[in-house]
């Protein structure tokens, strides 16, 4: 158990993103912090004999070594456990310089602390009590929010939403696993409506972890941001579309068709929401070798878009095959775009609806747009907005798992609870029953915390009419 | 061990001659040391203060664990049970359990005549009002006449009589049990030892005149003649008698409501804690409004006797309530009250200052055992009663004490839950406790503890002999099954509707060379190989656990990141490895990692 020695170390690291700025921030946390400041610091009003924590110091840094002076800072000490981790903790805010930083860190490092590893301040929060796991992963998920919604759920798990909705389903199981107890540990009694109650309770679980699980997909989304694939036959004016969204000359664009080889990716800001908007080589048969693995890359990019933005040139409406699976795949979320808007008349723009709706069956209208003028851009946009607004709605409630750990888990319950709920069924002996209950609540544990057979009998004890 | 043969000096001195007593003392005095027992009244060794039956759901379990390392209870009770049954035949192999109705006279006399039979054993009827202990060390008691006796070790199982204080109505006495006398300095004598003491209470039926019972209406439950004897030594069991089953009404309901302000329970006159499964009747009335009829079991006493047990009926009402309410119930009508029905109240020790050996923490060579350790059941009193009798006499041999473990016997379960958790209300021992239940069944109880009983020198050989012969058989039928036409059988068996006697009449001649006994065994060994694996997997898990110890000196309160009801509990409670302390209620599994930090192997 190698690993546990290091968790007694003191340990630290620079809390501000790297680079230039005002102020900079290093952290360290362990019981050698208070030694390690008298060492580094000497406060320009008192001495550090009586420091008081919590309290601002300013002062200036040495390098114990060489006696030079290094920077000026200020500091606070946090005496543990009321800390972040639990144990006593040192902030320094110097000059934000990128070498000065540096090398107060490189002080702090020879007079005995060890750079931390990532996330660790927060581990030895979760290992000191001072926070639970699933809270533990909402700090990180905080960190990297990119959206609002983002940032919401994870909020909602900090706060404790999550491990409400958690215990809510623990307490289901609870209730199933009593059920099953008092059938076997007071098998003379008489129980009204166990059975009933007991499938009740399975189903209301299930749909409870299921939602989480779902959960999951969409924070996935929320978080990845949102992609945007233009695709389409070449030549149609994908490459045009992408520089005008980013408003930048980003993609080769010339009336070659098969100009686009590799895929292009940008990021952007589209009602308020990061999204990327991804530009592929247009999808035709070709014996070219490097158009060909191009294509190949396109279809994967398909695969994975949030939203396709399938071009079409407004003068030859094409289709073929590889449109069909795209429908097929991503249904509402394919927006059909007439591009070339500025060489057509009207009434191609009547025969173009049609033939996009009728005959290559999209579920959604065409936005007609000219990426050489701009016109349409709008209305593509609030196209592309009305999806986004639509997938984030799909979180119902904002609380959900953030993790790929806490969906396993939830998985694993599931899966047990099925297991458990057939058998109940089936009338299989009961002692097997309580013991898929117990594992899938031994999953639920694993995210949050413990069950006890104390537990158990204190649910049964207040719901079932027992005495004999 | 010089000069024990003088009359007030012996190596073990057992205080109390319940169902802990009894097995405490017969396993020190089988196990070759001189052992006296003192209790209270010599016509009452082996009383059932409550239910006159041994076992049932768990308990059953618990019987044949203590025959299986060598105790009396199961032989007991095969030979003086007058209704024998199996409960949860419909559920499951592992929970399946055994009970039995005894007639509580021939009880009481075979357990008087078997502790008579033990040349080793003295028999003293006195009661004991201190402990004479040095330098944190016990040596001895002293008795309310004032005359010392010495030993190298004192077991304590004096049940419910710690400053018992019995209630019937508003109207209380000082009693052990109703016709015994409280003992009323021995609790002040372990206070001043230190020892933490806490108060519980429970109750009791009223005891019902036969003759006025009319059973001509009532539901009929008859014992099962192909019942397999409790004990190993025993072959067979004798059913005498059938049960009779009523239920309460809305009158009886009623009748109870109206009178609760005479109830000392709803007064608040008692202030121990009571079982919350063993609830009595005004408290399943006040906290199950919605039931309109809670059932009842007639269970007569003894056949020596027309007295009937009104199982499920227990009560601390006034005498005239409890008349009123039981006259309402069908087949009661006319019935009359030979005996009242009592709550008691009593002292116990919080087992969390024990060992896992029950002997205490605090003075050496004191053993506590029974319901003076908080539990409540004949069954949990015997059980602790055979280990604090083994590991009292190991102990004074110079030995390394029994310790079971909780996935090997539900007495592991037990005394780890009351040394680890302690309890708050009377502890009964629930299949629910034990999560190797499907390892800890009955029907494998000597499979899984015969080895111990014999190591420990105190199973018999009769007992061992057929023991060895069933594991014998067994290790033939599974090896058999596994090799013959390449196992085909053996997996066929895996199917839940498949069972040996109906496999294969091609395997019949094979077959018939083993016990109906055996092919149990087998069958429910191979069907739920696969869980039963599961649950060794996660034993070998823990066990890992058991390896780090905590240091017995640690300063909990010196560890930074726990909280302060987890220094409280780690301190109260003392740990002595991580898996112990994971254990603990409210010893989070952040805790444990710290600990696990803190922590060598
Ligand atoms: C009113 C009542 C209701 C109960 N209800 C239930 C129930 O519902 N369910 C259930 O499972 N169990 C019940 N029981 C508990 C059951 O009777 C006990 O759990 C069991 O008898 C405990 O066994 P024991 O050996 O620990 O103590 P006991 O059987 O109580 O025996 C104690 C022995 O110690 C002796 N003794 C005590 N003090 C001294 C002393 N100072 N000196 C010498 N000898 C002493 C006594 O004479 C007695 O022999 C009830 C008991 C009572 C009294
Ligand atoms: N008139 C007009 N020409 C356009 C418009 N959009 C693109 N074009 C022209 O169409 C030709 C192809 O444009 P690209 O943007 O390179 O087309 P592409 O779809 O990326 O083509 P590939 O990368 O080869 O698949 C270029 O000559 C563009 O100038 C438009 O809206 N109007
Ligand atoms: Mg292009």
């Amino acid at each position: 158990m190698s690993f546990l020695k290091n968790e007694i170390d003191t340990i630290c690291a620079i809390s501000s993103p790297s680079g230039e700025g005002a102020i900079s921030i290093i952290r360290a946390s362990g019981d050698d912090c208070l030694h390690i400041l008298k060492k580094i610091f000497r406060p320009y009003r008192k001495d550090l004999s009586d420091i008081k924590s919590r309290f601002l110091y300013t002062g200036r840094i040495f390098d114990f070594q060489t006696e030079s002076f290094i920077d000026e800072a200020a500091c606070v000490f946090i005496k543990g456990p009321n800390s972040y981790t639990g144990e006593d903790m040192l902030e320094i805010y110097p000059h934000g310089g990128v070498f000065n930083t540096k090398y107060i860190l490189e002080i702090i490092l020879k007079s005995g602390a060890r750079l931390a590893y990532n996330g660790e301040f927060t581990k030895r929060a979760y290992l000191n009590n001072k926070i639970s796991l699933v809270k533990a992963e909402a700090i990180l998920e905080i960190i990297k929010a990119n959206s609002l919604k983002t940032l919401v759920i994870a909020n909602n798990e900090l706060s404790g939403l999550l491990e409400k909705k958690i215990e809510k389903i623990k307490e289901d199981y609870l209730y199933m696993l009593a059920s099953v107890e008092a059938l076997i540990d007071f098998p003379e009694e008489e129980f009204e409506n166990l059975n009933a109650d007991f499938l009740k309770k399975s189903e209301e679980a299930a749909g409870l972890i299921s939602g989480l699980i779902e959960s999951y997909e969409n924070y996935e989304l929320n978080k990845r941001g949102f992609s945007i694939v233009i695709a389409g036959a070449p030549n149609v004016g994908k490459s045009s579309i992408l520089n005008r969204l980013v408003d930048k000359k980003r993609a080769i664009v010339s009336d070659t068709p098969g100009t686009t080889r590799d895929y292009i990716e940008e990021n952007l800001f589209l009602s308020n929401k990061p999204v990327k908007i991804i530009d592929t080589a247009g999808l035709r048969k070709t014996e070219n070798e490097i158009e060909y693995e191009g294509i190949k890359v396109s279809y994967s990019q398909i695969k994975n878009a949030d939203v396709v933005l399938y071009v079409f040139d407004v003068n030859e409406l094409a289709e073929n095959e590889i449109l069909k699976e795209i429908l097929e795949e991503k249904k509402e979320n394919v927006i059909p775009v007439v591009n070339k808007l500025d060489t057509a008349g009207v009434k191609n723009l009547k025969t173009a609806e049609n033939k996009i709706i009728k005959e290559f069956k999209f579920t959604n209208n065409p936005v007609f747009i000219s990426a050489k003028t701009g016109d349409g851009f709008e209305s593509m946009k609030t196209a592309l907005h009305d999806i986004i607004l639509k997938s984030e709605s799909c979180v119902k409630d904002d609380v959900g798992i953030t993790t790929i750990r806490q969906k396993n888990l939830l998985l694993k319950s599931l899966n047990f609870l099925e297991s458990a709920k057939e058998k109940f069924k089936e009338g299989s002996p009961l002692e097997l029953v309580s013991i898929d209950l117990r594992d899938g609540i031994k999953s639920l544990d694993e995210i949050i915390g413990g069950v006890t057979n104390e537990d158990v009998l204190d649910m049964l004890f207040k719901e079932f009419c027992i005495g004999k | 061990m010089e000069n024990k043969n003088s009359t007030n000096s012996f190596d073990v001195i057992v205080v109390g001659a319940g169902h802990a007593g009894i097995e405490a003392s017969l396993a020190a005095a089988r196990m070759g040391l001189s052992a006296a027992v003192i209790t209270i009244n010599i016509d009452n060794i082996g009383q059932m203060s409550c239910n006159p039956a041994i076992g049932g759901l768990a308990k059953g379990h618990l019987v044949r664990e203590i025959d299986a390392l060598g105790g009396e209870v199961g032989k007991a009770i095969d030979k003086t049970g007058i209704q024998f049954r199996t409960l949860n035949t419909k559920k499951g192999p592992a929970v399946r359990s055994s009970r039995a109705q005894a007639d509580m006279f021939k009880y009481k006399t075979y357990m008087k005549t078997a502790l008579e039979s033990e040349q080793n054993l003295t028999i003293i009827q006195s009661m004991v009002d201190s402990l004479i202990v040095k330098n944190a060390k016990v040596s001895g008691v002293v008795l309310w006449t004032r005359e010392e006796l010495f030993a190298d070790a004192v077991i304590l199982t004096t049940g419910t009589f710690l400053r018992g204080l019995v209630h019937i109505g508003l109207f209380n006495y000082n009693a052990g049990r109703a016709g015994d006398f409280a003992s009323n300095k021995l609790s002040l004598s372990l206070i001043e030892n230190g020892l933490e003491l806490g108060r519980l209470k429970t109750g009791t039926t009223p005891r019902l005149d036969g003759r006025t019972i009319d059973f001509s209406e009532l539901e009929e439950q008859k014992g099962e003649d192909d019942f397999i004897p409790f004990s190993i030594a025993d072959k067979r069991i004798n059913n005498e008698i059938s049960c009779y089953i009523t239920y309460t009404n809305k009158n009886t309901h009623d009748a109870i409501l109206k009178d609760l302000d005479k109830s000392p329970l709803y007064c608040g006159v008692i202030k121990g804690i009571g079982p919350r499964y063993c609830p009595s009747i005004e408290d399943k009335v006040v906290r199950f409004k919605d039931k309109e009829r809670h059932q009842i079991f007639l269970e007569r006493e003894s056949l020596d006797s027309v007295e009937y047990y009104p199982n499920g009926l227990s009560t601390s009402l006034p005498l005239d309530t409890q008349l009123k309410f039981l006259r309402s119930v069908k087949g009661l009508e006319n019935v009359k009250i030979m005996r009242p029905g009592y709550a008691i109240e009593y002292d116990y020790v919080l087992p969390t200052q024990l060992n896992r050996s029950l002997e205490t923490k605090k003075i050496e060579g004191l053993f506590l055992a029974g319901q003076i350790n908080g539990t409540s059941g004949y069954e949990e009193a015997a059980a602790q009663g055979i280990i604090a009798g083994i590991n009292a006499t190991l102990k004074i041999k110079g030995e390394q004490p029994l310790i079971l473990r909780r996935d090997e016997a539900y007495i592991g379960v037990l005394i780890d839950d009351l040394i680890t958790l302690g309890t708050a209300e009377p502890y009964r021992m629930f299949t629910s406790r034990a999560e190797y239940r499907l390892l800890l069944r009955e029907d494998n109880a000597d499979f899984r503890l015969c080895e111990f009983g014999k190591k420990a020198g105190l199973l018999d050989d009769e007992r061992y002999f057929i023991y060895k012969e069933r594991l014998g058989g067994f290790n033939k039928l599974i090896s058999f099954l596994k090799t013959y036409e390449k196992g085909r059988y053996y997996d066929l068996l895996k199917r839940p509707d498949i069972y040996l006697e109906s496999i294969d009449p091609q395997l019949n001649e094979e077959l018939n060379k083993f016990s109906k006994d055996i092919m149990n065994r087998v069958e429910l060994f191979v069907k739920y190989e696969g869980y039963i694996s599961r649950q060794k997997e996660e034993i070998n898990r823990l066990k890992k656990f058991d390896d780090f110890n905590l240091e017995s000196g640690m300063d909990f309160n010196s560890i930074p990141g726990l909280s302060i009801e987890v220094v409280e509990k780690l301190n109260k409670i003392r740990p002595k490895t991580i898996s112990e302390a994971s254990r603990i209620s409210g010893i989070t599994p952040a805790a444990v990692s710290i600990l696990l930090m803190r922590c060598r192997k």
